[in-house]
């Protein structure tokens, strides 16, 4: 999961509140359910009216309230500046790079502007000392700004219509410092697709930039990480890989490993959010045949709603096709996913016990 | 003169709703933004599964089941029933530990959702709390994979752009 995309998800999962759950929910459904019989017994035909009836609301609910427009920010600070880290307190965090059209509202450099250096701050993975890799807060700074300058007093190209590309183009953020040390963040002239436009990107990445300070965020991976070759998380899902028809390939699980390639084990802790990495390492020759004759033997899934606790996922060391999910308790099912539709088999505690121990 | 229905769920509903509606109930939450509302898709959704209970256990993946209803029966006709997408009074105000601060950074969040369609909060959901491809998300949805794509990006924009909201991380 990318950066961004986890940065998301932590912030939805952290909004939801505790919520309580009824005295007797089943008891409560069992009564929507005879409720409902009633409705159908006595009123079939006002039934069929509000079955047409939803489906036009079902129409109309795919549209939506307007989107509020962006507010731009401060543009110039008359102090001298500091840092990155300093300069856009609590952003540290939250990364650097702007939405292209928040960067476009900005005042653009103006000719009689007279910057002398240009200073970029943003969020990059880096590896770390020791091994692993980290996200930083990096600035940047460079001094040969010719180019940039002719860049960013471009106009934004006019709409001429034609296919845009629906992909997430953020602006860098960047500011411009004068003689006297004043900076300023200057407008980012946009493209026809309104992202911003190409001379910008290219006059910056033409530039000899020299980084002037970094600030550790986070571990993105671990020197444990990298030694065990598992991701640092994983989402739970065999919730989602069925749509509650029945599976044909249940218990016939074809060639869960390939052929002459080593098999790397990672175990994760399963919550409902997701789950941290326990372990991980990559199984020795007789292992590896242990479990690969376990889940060829495995029979259907057999129903089971208990929730598992560890889960192990196995794939090979060169790809992650196929990829074999194993819960270590719970309901003991298999999934492996590579093959087109993924298939299920039923796994049982000897196989947990194989790929349970580090 | 038809019998007195008695309500007995079908064997194992019972315990597939105390093994899985916590999870259920905060997708569901993040659907609808208020807990009352929540509980209610919840149980609608479970109701339904009731109704099917034989059939969809025949495939042995109830959950799926589910959480696919959850998202599909929100989408589809959710507004007819709740037609305020902002409850009117502050929702799950509970005293369970939840500061001010952060009930203000929930609230930030839920009011954020809300400004969505709900067709763009459940593609929200599914692809970066579920963590599900666009493949998977427009099948669940019942739409294109573009659909899917370009609602996500007019998503994800409106959350960027929302002042109370200066919380995402920017790939630089």
């Amino acid at each position: 999961m990318a950066h961004e995309d986890e940065h998301i998800r932590l912030l939805l999962t952290g909004a939801v509140p505790p919520l309580t759950a009824p005295e007797d929910r089943v008891g409560e459904v069992g009564r929507r359910v005879g409720r409902r019989r009633r409705r159908l017994l006595g009123t079939g035909a006002l039934a069929l009216i509000l079955a047409v009836g939803l489906a036009a609301g079902g129409a109309r609910a795919l549209t939506g309230p307007p989107v509020t427009p962006v507010e731009p920010g401060a543009t110039a600070d008359p102090l001298g500046w500091t840092s990155c880290d300093e300069a856009v307190p609590g952003r540290s965090q939250d990364g650097f790079a702007v939405p292209a059209r928040e960067a476009a509202a900005f005042a653009r450099l103006t000719a009689d502007a007279r910057p002398v250096a240009v200073v970029i701050c943003e969020v990059v993975p880096q590896p770390r000392t020791g091994g692993g890799e980290e996200l930083v807060l990096r600035e940047r700074q460079g001094p040969d700004i010719g180019p940039l300058v002719t860049a960013l007093r471009l106009p934004d190209e006019p709409k001429t219509g034609g296919g845009c590309r629906t992909d997430l183009v953020p602006a860098p953020w960047l500011a411009m410092l004068d003689a006297e040390g004043r900076w300023t963040r200057p407008g980012i002239p946009l493209d026809r697709c309104d992202k911003p436009r190409g001379e910008v990107g290219t006059a910056i990445a033409a530039m000899r930039l020299t980084t002037m300070s970094v600030w550790p965020i986070r571990v993105v991976e671990s020197p444990e990480d990298t030694v065990s070759g598992c991701d640092r998380n994983w989402k739970d899902m065999f919730a989602w890989d069925a749509t509650g028809r029945p599976a044909p390939d249940s218990g016939t699980l074809a060639r869960p490993f390939p052929a002459g390639q080593e098999i790397r084990l990672c175990v994760f802790e399963a919550r409902q959010d997701g789950g941290d990495l326990v372990y991980g390492r990559v199984l020795a020759e007789d292992r590896r045949a242990a479990v690969e004759q376990a889940l060829l033997a495995a029979g259907p899934v057999a129903p089971c709603y208990e929730h598992a606790d560890r889960i192990a996922v196995l794939r090979s060391v060169q790809n992650n096709n196929p990829t074999t999910y194993v819960e270590l308790d719970g309901c003991y099912r298999i999934r492996v996913t590579g093959y087109g539709e993924p298939g299920f088999a039923q796994g049982d505690p000897a196989l947990a016990g194989l790929l349970g121990r580090s | 003169m038809p019998r007195p229905w008695k309500p007995t769920p079908p064997e194992g509903f019972a315990q597939f709703v105390a093994a899985r509606s916590d999870a259920l109930l905060r997708s569901a939450w993040l659907l609808t933004g208020d807990a009352g509302r929540a509980e209610d898709l919840l149980q609608t959704v479970l109701a339904d599964l009731w109704r099917r209970w034989d059939t969809i256990t025949t495939g042995g993946h109830p959950e799926a089941y589910a959480r696919k209803a959850l998202f599909t029966t929100y989408v589809s006709w959710w507004r007819r029933r709740w037609r305020m997408e902002i409850p009117s009074e502050p929702p799950d105000r509970t005293g369970n530990g939840d500061t001010a601060g952060e009930y203000a950074d929930r609230d930030a969040v839920r009011r954020a959702l809300a400004r969505l369609s709900r067709q763009q909060r459940a593609i929200v959901v599914l692809r970066y709390v579920e963590d599900l491809t666009v493949q998977r998300t427009a099948e669940v949805l019942g739409c294109s994979e573009n659909t899917v794509k370009v609602q996500a990006f007019r998503a994800l924009r409106a959350l960027r752009a929302d002042p109370n909201l200066e919380l995402f991380a920017w790939r630089s």
